[in-house]
């Protein structure tokens, strides 16, 4: 029987148990409720881990909304977590066997002593069924985008393509990265302490918001006529790159923009780097004749001179002297005396140097001034360049070279741009690639509104200076280019290359630039070829023999699809 | 005269007879025991079926599941032999269970985890001498003390051995080393030797020489202990080594709030927290379970202290009353020690939540120590002849 001391000691013991219950109690009050948020971050930090899942780029199209780059992730690519590998020989020799790759190159992606490595990235369909059929713990497949692109080299380097991490690196791929790219989302996953992913905890993903997609101005058939004829010109002619752009003259909307050489923008990595460069916006060039409309437009805009105005062209060989400064220039063909419009018809240097003269200095800056010369177009692509002139300083040798296209050097697509300011009315366009971005949805984001930068000659003047460049291709040196029953307006333009330390006598650019129908322009083009090299003599290899035949061939694909008119020929007559 | 404690009267018992100490006692531990097999599958599905040699989440379940078993005949046993001849056993059983912590010692026989020698393995089976040493220590107690109360008071008959059984016990559990376990058996033993009626005159004396010699001793000659000290003063010291276990077990406690995140979706099981399903798994249970599951449990234990403590106030014998103590003392000063570890209130130590924590010696010495608890509760009352002799002999 216990005693009295006994049931004091059982009656300690159960206070003393009391109390450190009420102690023990209190502290999980502490730990879990005061605490709570502190602690529950903290296990969410380590326990939790957020993974991205990739938005699907967004494709490019052309203006019908045909696809010119679209991103699948159809593409499996394969990857081991070596530290789950619990038989490598056997893994190796299963893997070789199914991804036909060299054993001992598998063994040694297994015993690499990283959490991740990959064995093989974007594996074909019957690759990844085989590697599924394995099931192996320590395997594991990803989804990968590839980009594709489905016309092929069409129109590559307005496309532009993308890198390993289809991040875009040239072209519109490049320019509209952040609409095309989208917004990756978030998955949650609940992993241990290992790092490995062990279930998906519910209501947190952020879904991945899908790229947009940018509509081009691109018209994939006049793009494909243009691709087809400059490469029949750069096999004929050999020139070391050629170049085209047709461009609506109002709006400014780029129809088509090609290159050669060009280059497979699913495999950019075979092509060199220069054949990837979009020629048309990147390199600058002296424009030589085809510079000409501008400085007789300015003369006929500030009334200076009239079509019929007489110019004394001097039989090939001019000098002009101002102050001290003297210069002389040549034609090639040597002739007499000119009006205005056979200055411009036959393109003569003598001719337009000598009413560039008559314009004031400061006037006629102030022309050049207005079109920008010198400064990029605004094209939403990248890397286009601005050009340059009279690059020691303006003195009278500038006075006199600018007006026919030297000391002055232009991207082909400005020089397009100022002759299609001056032929659509007089008002210089804002050249745009971009016709609309779209929501994967549909809804249209933004869309191009044909905006004018600022006029630069009047609507009369616009009128005369078209029949004047008429002329040049009825009679003068675009005849090359003439089509039948067309009014097509036209320069072509030869300018022998700067080279380190003069001008060459060996290597030139030719280009021809051209308008039509006469009246209202629908559509303007420039041909470039860079160092035509084939064909005929060197001297020979003008723009009129080169670029205007090509231009030429282009037209009379295109002008029916744009739905020119054929005028009768009747009526060509009577005019 | 009718000592009216002795004897639970009916009209006593409650609603479902919960004010009747052997039937809370039954339930407390009931309610841990199968809390406790929940807990283990939960925190041992997921890393069990994710190792290649396993590969079956059920099988930390199966063998707790087995233990309890093991834990039932022992449970039986210990309540069909009547107390007084489970006493009479303590001084064989202590000199038996000391003779299984030497075995402990021997390389060949003994298995190393953790750098400390605790197991002995036949079969597939591990037997951790030091739960078997618990139980032995308090029914030597027992039988040391039971006979008459003046033995207890007497210094050379009934301190010195007692202390000197407490000592040699927590000495040889010291050396393992398992420094969280000699410690509770001195505490326990104490505990339990100074109700039976040691005189604290004769102990504190001893204890005021030895304690702070032998703390200084620990704290001094063994690095893990210091270390462990250190890292409780001060945490952060070393947040992914020693401090980690702690911090881990914290976090799991804290995230679990009010009511937890759900039975089987926690997840520091996911190897965050080490040794979540053994001596850490309350942890487990404040995450999963929340504070709810937590205070429960922590209630179980408070109530399995009053009916303990009642239980000893009703023995019908010293004996009687001793074992009840001492068990009850080691079953609730493991339990209060194991939740003030996991909550960071005193310095880590290896040790295990009776009923709840996975591992079968534990689970079988503490079913056994149950089995007595209930023993001596239920012989109580029966002797009913015996006792009023007892009182006029008293009397006289």
């Amino acid at each position: 029987m216990p005693g009295k001391r006994q049931r004091i000691a059982a009656d300690m013991t159960l206070a003393c148990g009391g109390v450190v219950v009420c102690l023990l109690a209190a502290r999980l009050v502490q730990i879990q409720h005061v605490e709570h948020s502190a602690r529950l971050s903290e296990n969410e930090q380590q326990s939790k881990i957020c993974i991205d899942v990739p938005a699907l780029r967004g494709r490019i199209l052309d203006r019908d909304g045909g696809e010119m780059a679209v991103s699948r992730s159809l593409v499996k690519s394969l990857f081991v977590v070596p530290q789950k590998v619990m038989d490598p020989e056997t893994l190796a020799e299963r893997l070789s066997e199914a991804l036909s790759i060299e054993k001992e190159k598998i063994l040694d992606l297994l015993r690499k002593e990283r959490k991740f490595v990959w064995i093989k990235r974007k594996l074909s369909p019957e690759e990844t069924s085989r590697v599924q059929g394995m099931s192996d713990p320590a395997l594991g497949l990803r989804d990968e985008q590839k980009r594709f692109y489905p016309k092929r080299r069409l129109a590559c380097h307005a496309v532009g393509f993308v890198g390993l991490d289809n991040e875009g690196l040239e072209g519109a791929e490049a320019q509209f990265n952040s609409e095309l790219r989208g917004t990756d989302g978030r998955r949650w996953y609940i992993r241990d302490a290992f790092q490995n992913l062990v279930a998906i905890p519910e209501g947190q993903d952020v879904a991945a918001g899908d790229g947009n997609d940018v509509w081009l101005t691109i018209d994939p058939f006049i793009q494909s006529v243009v691709e087809e004829e400059l490469a029949a010109s750069f096999q004929k002619w050999a020139p070391a790159s050629a170049s085209c752009i047709v461009m609506s003259p109002k709006s400014g909307e780029i129809l088509a923009i090609a290159c050669l050489p060009d280059f497979d923008p699913s495999d950019y990595i075979a092509s060199k780097v220069e054949d990837r460069r979009n020629r048309a916006i990147t390199d600058t060039n002296e424009p030589g004749s085809t510079f000409k409309p501008l400085t007789i437009a300015a003369a006929l805009e500030f009334g200076i001179v009239t079509p019929e105005t007489v110019i004394d062209c001097s039989y090939g060989a001019k000098a002009f002297c101002q102050g001290g400064a003297r210069r002389l220039l040549h034609d090639y063909h040597p002739y007499g005396r000119l009006t205005v419009a056979d200055v411009l018809a036959k393109s003569s240097n003598i001719g337009t140097t000598d009413i560039a003269l008559r314009i004031p200095e400061q006037r006629y800056l102030r022309f050049l001034a207005d079109l920008d010369i010198g400064s990029p177009t605004g094209i939403e692509l990248p890397g286009e360049a601005g050009g340059w002139m009279a690059p020691k300083g303006w003195s009278f040798f500038s006075r006199t070279s600018v007006p026919w296209g030297q000391e002055v050097a232009l991207t082909p697509l400005k020089l397009l741009v100022s002759i299609s300011g001056l032929v659509n009315g007089g008002e210089i366009p804002r050249p745009s690639i971009l016709r609309k971005i779209t929501a994967p949805d549909g809804e249209v984001l933004r869309s191009f509104e044909p905006r004018a930068q600022r006029r630069i000659i009047s609507a009369s003047t616009c009128k005369t200076l078209k029949g004047m460049l008429k002329r040049g291709v009825d009679t003068g040196t675009g005849t090359a280019a003439r089509l039948d029953g067309y009014e097509i307006g036209g320069k072509t333009g030869t300018q022998t290359k700067l080279m380190r330390g003069g001008y060459s006598m060996q290597k030139s650019i030719t280009s021809f630039i051209c308008f039509v129908p006469v009246d209202d322009p629908v559509v303007s083009m420039v041909v470039v070829l860079d160092e035509p090299s084939k064909g005929a003599d060197a001297h020979h290899l003008t723009g009129g023999k080169c670029a205007a035949p090509a231009g030429a061939a282009i037209l009379s694909k295109i002008l029916p699809y744009l739905g020119v008119m054929k005028k009768e020929k009747k009526e060509c007559k009577e005019k | 005269m009718i000592e009216s404690d002795n004897v639970a009267r009916p009209e006593e018992r409650g609603i479902f007879g919960l004010s009747d100490p052997p039937f809370a006692a039954a339930a407390s531990a009931g309610l841990l025991l199968v809390f406790g097999m929940i807990m283990v599958y939960s925190a041992t599905a997921v890393p069990s079926l994710s190792k290649p040699d396993v590969m079956d989440e059920f099988h930390f379940l199966k063998k707790q599941a087995m233990y309890l078993m093991i834990g039932s005949l022992a449970f039986w046993l210990c309540l069909r032999v009547h107390y007084r001849k489970i006493a009479s056993a303590g001084v064989y059983l202590l000199p038996l269970s000391l003779a299984l912590l030497v075995l402990v010692l021997v390389p060949s026989i003994g298995k190393t985890y953790n750098g400390a020698s605790r197991w002995i393995r036949f079969g597939g089976f591990g037997l951790q001498a030091s739960d078997a040493a618990k139980l032995a220590l308090v029914i030597f107690l027992a039988w040391l003390m039971g006979g008459s109360p003046e033995r207890a008071r007497s210094l050379f008959r009934g301190t010195i051995p007692a202390l000197l059984a407490i000592a040699v016990t927590a000495g040889l559990v010291a050396v393992e080393p398992d420094f969280g376990t000699a410690l509770f058996l001195i505490a326990a033993g104490s505990i339990t030797a100074i109700a039976a009626g040691v005189r604290l005159r004769h102990l504190l004396p001893i204890a005021a020489a030895g304690v702070p010699a032998m703390a200084y001793f620990l704290y001094a000659k063994f690095g893990h202990i210091r270390d462990r000290l250190d890292v409780f003063m001060n945490p952060e010291l070393d947040p992914l080594g020693k401090g980690h276990q702690v911090k881990q077990s914290l976090i799991a406690l804290g995230s679990g709030g009010i009511t937890g995140c759900g039975i089987g979706s926690g997840r520091m099981k996911l190897y965050f927290l080490p040794e979540n399903f053994t001596d850490f798994i309350f942890s487990l249970i404040g995450e999963e379970a929340g504070l709810a599951g937590t205070l429960l449990v922590l209630f179980c234990f408070a109530v399995l202290l009053w009916a303990g403590a009642s239980i000893a106030r009703r023995a019908r014998d010293m004996q009687g009353f001793v074992l009840a103590i001492g068990v009850t003392v080691t079953i609730c000063a493991q339990a209060f020690i194991n939740i003030a570890v996991v909550t960071a209130s005193v310095p880590t130590k290896e040790i295990s939540l009776p009923f709840v924590s996975y591992g079968g010696s534990s689970l079988v010495c503490m079913m056994a120590a149950i089995g007595i608890l209930l023993n001596v509760a239920l012989n109580s009352g029966t002797d009913a002849v015996e006792a009023p002799l007892e009182a006029a002999h008293e009397a006289a």
